[in-house]
């Protein structure tokens, strides 16, 4: 049963003029679309609309995925932490995935939050604050530990498949700046495939890429769409853009025209 | 349609010519200046400066060579450490020097990051930032001397008050950096994370500080340097350090001692700076890159390049 994850309504995108006008378009799960036109027409700013980074001058953004974690964003220029290693990069993407993920995190936070709170009673409240510390801090400090080992375990897991997938498993702690251009967007890739989000927006993901990078990149994407996710990219190749998508979406002269391929 | 450039008029071609001189005659202009405001300022009194120079003569004459007295062992108490420079005035000075700038440093660069994370207007809500600006800026319009002065009258003396004082000047200048950095970072990485549902602290956690850990270290490594030299100053109002026996040999004219201790001040700064290259180079981009060693600076061009080179090849081997 195919879900609406995005339904924009009488939308217009632009900054202070509208580029695109009146978009009424719908996206459902499993879905991939590619977004074509010529530069400077309105799309880059169409998915920073869509991912919630710039307001709509006109009508609405309709994103029916998790508030946390639901919506996946690979900008044109990656946004990598250069400074920081492969393994960190790709984990920025678990810290939003499973609801598992984020119950560890809030009993993490929780008890390191206690633990310095019953500390701070038992310096001001003595001898109450020193009993309670006492009788509660190590329980507290175990389910903190616990916790934190738990969610290192889930985050390991999830990293590693991530890296599996794209072929980096080799480059865990390379900083990502001593990479290449195209093991940089397998690195993006990875980060979004360690969120696992329902609805992945890609700006040019697979541009500046040789054919074997290309292959790498997009045979990862179709694994997560095929479990249900669904991919709006922008994409200049209108040969590639036709094999990889259900549908295509045209920028031209301020207005989209879509164009359903059919299956071959 | 011709294909070659069309050729400037004359008139333009003067000028192109007159804007290639631009920065020698905006610095001439700006030192031509700075002159006249001189001039302005000390009457044009200009033989100040020849009388000056008599009175170095006589200084310097005086100081002499350094007095490395200051590195032998204090009279009293009596020293009990394995070597006697352990317990000389410029070790105990150098040293409580170093541990006032070290304890600000730490907790300045912590209370710093906490704030600047505020006032980054990329990451904070407009009146937040400017409410935590005016504050960055009230804690750093007073130069840490003065809160130094302000800290001995409320606590007395002793290195206390030089560490509060050196606190509050670390914050208030650090934050300012510290934000210039976080604002200065490229916007992909925030937008990427934002985008996912990253709560505000993660992504600060997360994104903002590994991105700019270049320039926070850079910067903490600074602060600390600068704690280092501040500290000797501070001591002259008795906020501890190496500057309280920096101003009591002053008051007793014993400037040969001055002189060894700010060669002593002088050598650790330039240690520190050593290290700050180091700890800076796990995190830019110069770490990766193959240096010529000293040995290579020596040679001449080819043999060096041939050395170094070899040296790559061993490497990759």
């Amino acid at each position: 049963m195919k879900q609406t994850l995005l339904d924009l309504k009488d939308l217009d995108v632009g900054y202070s003029q509208p580029l695109i006008k009146n978009i009424n378009l719908t996206v459902q799960s499993g879905e991939v679309i590619a977004i074509t036109g010529p530069s400077g027409v309105g799309k880059t700013t169409l998915l920073r609309t869509i991912s919630g980074l710039v307001r709509p001058l006109k009508g609405a953004v309709e994103l029916r995925v998790e508030k946390r974690g639901g919506l996946g964003y690979i900008p044109q220029k990656l946004g990598l932490i250069r400074h920081a290693s492969v393994e960190h990069n790709i984990a920025l993407g678990s810290i939003s995935s499973s609801e598992k993920m984020q119950m560890f995190s809030r009993i993490r936070s929780a008890a390191v939050l206690g633990f310095i709170l019953s500390l701070f009673l038992s310096f001001f409240q003595y001898p109450f604050g020193g009993a309670l510390f006492f009788l509660c801090g190590p329980g507290i400090l175990i389910t903190s530990v616990l916790s934190q080992r738990l969610l290192h375990q889930q985050k390991q897991t999830i990293v590693w498949n991530a890296m599996k997938a794209v072929r980096l498993s080799d480059k865990q702690h390379e900083p990502v700046r001593r990479l290449s251009g195209g093991q940089q967007r397998r690195v993006a890739t990875a980060r979004t495939l360690a969120q696992s989000p329902s609805l992945i927006v890609a700006d040019e993901f697979l541009s500046e890429l040789d054919d074997a990078n290309v292959t790498i990149v997009i045979e990862a994407m179709l694994n997560i769409i095929e479990s249900g996710s669904s991919l709006i990219m922008v994409e200049h190749n209108l040969v590639r853009a036709k094999q990889l998508a259900h549908r295509i979406w045209t920028v031209e002269n301020g207005t989209i025209t879509e164009e359903v391929i059919e299956d071959e | 349609m011709s294909d070659s450039p069309k050729p400037l008029s004359p008139f333009k071609s003067a000028l192109r010519f007159m804007k290639s001189f631009q920065v020698l005659a905006i610095l001439t202009s700006l030192t031509g200046l700075a002159f006249l405001v001189m001039d302005g300022m000390i009457d044009g009194q200009w033989d100040l400066v020849t009388s000056g120079w008599n009175n170095v003569k006589i200084f310097l004459s005086e100081t002499g060579p350094p007095n490395w007295s200051v590195l032998e062992a204090r009279s009293y108490p009596t020293c009990e450490e394995r070597y006697d420079v352990f317990c000389s005035i410029a070790y105990i000075g150098m040293l409580e020097t170093i541990k006032i700038a070290f304890v600000s440093t730490v907790f300045g660069f912590i209370g710093a990051i906490l704030l600047s994370s505020l006032a980054a207007r990329n990451l904070s809500p407009v009146w937040l930032s400017v409410a935590i600006r005016i504050l960055l800026a009230a804690m750093r319009s007073l130069p840490s001397l003065l809160w130094a002065i302000l800290f001995v009258i409320v606590l007395g003396l002793g290195p206390l008050p030089g560490i509060l004082a050196m606190t509050f000047y670390t914050i208030g200048y650090l934050g300012k950096l510290q934000y210039e950095a976080i604002e200065g970072m490229e916007s992909a990485p925030l937008e990427a994370s934002r985008a996912t549902g990253m709560s505000r602290p993660e992504v600060f956690t997360n994104v903002v500080v590994p991105e700019t850990s270049n320039h926070l270290l850079s910067q903490m490594m600074f602060m600390f340097e600068y704690n280092v030299r501040h500290g000797s100053v501070i001591g002259i109002v008795g906020a501890g350090g190496i500057g309280y026996y920096i101003n009591n040999y002053l008051q007793f004219q014993m400037y040969d001692k001055v002189f060894s201790l700010l060669i002593i001040i002088f050598l650790v700064v330039v240690i520190i700076d050593f290290i700050s290259m180091g700890v800076r180079s796990f995190v830019n981009e110069k770490g990766d890159v193959r240096r010529p060693s000293w040995l290579t600076v020596m040679l001449p061009g080819k043999k060096a390049a041939q050395i170094h080179h070899g040296i790559v090849a061993e490497d990759e081997d």
